[in-house]
């Protein structure tokens, strides 16, 4: 909401400094469509299956840019500020990919008779160790200022201090995420199930509950909100 | 009425919102607060933020990548 005082303020500040000339940016978007083609046509001779994730990938960081969507606020503004609006959104896209997964793996596997290993998506063991590096990663993020996907979004966007964060995230994913996984995994992993939700409850039932805890927190994030002053 | 300038470049979430809430709290109804950031999620937060305040706000892109984001403190009857 802006008021009387803070147009007059904003035409006064336009007025004293140098006013940029707005710069036409189509052609650096010409530009980059071509390269975006020109990639997506040599992945398409060499793996085709590629020529759709990449422009696919594309779009999902220009959303993430424009949007200003930022996984890291989404946790950490109830917290600091009281404010969820990026919690509920994060809420949401948990909703609509639950019901694109339950789509994607209805279709996939034999519903009567299936082995987990056959499940598309990434299962993995719950443990104290999910606890563990989640408490682990949060902490880094906040401190970061952006996760996986921000610092990218950020590095894209020209924000200086998140090249600091890239070169640490290179860094920490290739030393503990490709040198130590095999490590880790014969630690925590080796040997247990995996919780798959469907094959407890039964497919619809499972989608129904992931749904109603969904919206629960949902509800609970709004009303965490509206009592929550800062 | 006072106008308030606060530096919040290279400063990436949530440090310029925090700085704005500290300054914000020693300013006056009426008072104006101009923010300078190059990190376009903080304006988000801000806005949000502000919003639910009851705070007046508005921001422009000033620079290449630079904005300023104007707010006026408004205290509320309660």
């Amino acid at each position: 909401m802006t008021s009387e005082r803070i147009e007059a303020l904003k035409r006064r500040r336009k007025e004293e400094r140098e006013v940029i000339k707005s710069t036409n940016q189509s052609p650096h978007a010409w530009i980059l469509l071509v390269i975006i083609l020109m990639v997506s046509m040599a992945l398409f001779l060499n793996q085709s299956f590629y020529m759709w994730i990449f422009p696919i990938g594309i779009l999902l960081g220009f959303t993430l840019e424009r949007s200003r969507f930022c996984f890291t606020a989404s946790i950490r503004n109830p917290l600091t500020i009281g404010t969820t609006k990026l919690l509920q959104a994060v809420i949401l896209a948990l909703m609509v990919s639950t019901v694109f997964f339950f789509i994607l793996q209805v279709q996939t596997l034999d519903v009567g008779n299936f082995q987990l290993s056959e499940v598309p998506g990434n299962l993995r063991p719950l443990g104290w160790n999910t606890v563990i590096g989640g408490v682990l990663f949060g902490v880094g993020m906040i401190i970061a200022g952006g996760c996986a996907s921000g610092t990218l979004v950020r590095v894209g966007e020209g924000f200086t201090l998140q090249i600091v964060v890239l070169v640490a995230f290179i860094a920490g994913a290739i030393l503990a995420g490709v040198f130590h996984y095999p490590f880790w995994y014969d630690l925590f992993i080796e040997g247990r199930e995996a919780i798959y939700l469907p094959e407890i409850f039964g497919f619809i039932p499972a989608l129904l509950l992931q749904l109603a805890v969904l919206g629960i927190l949902y509800v609970a994030a709004r009303s965490f909100a509206k009592r929550k002053k800062i | 009425m006072k106008e308030e300038f606060l530096d919040c470049m290279h400063e990436a979430c949530p440090i310029p919102l925090l700085k704005a809430l500290k300054k914000l709290e020693q300013m006056k109804a009426g008072d104006l607060l101009i923010m300078k950031t190059d990190h376009n999620c903080s304006i988000t937060n801000v806005i949000e933020w502000v919003d639910k305040q009851g705070h007046k706000m508005d921001y422009i892109e000033i620079g290449k990548g630079e904005w300023e984001i104007y707010i006026e403190k408004v205290v509320s009857d309660e």
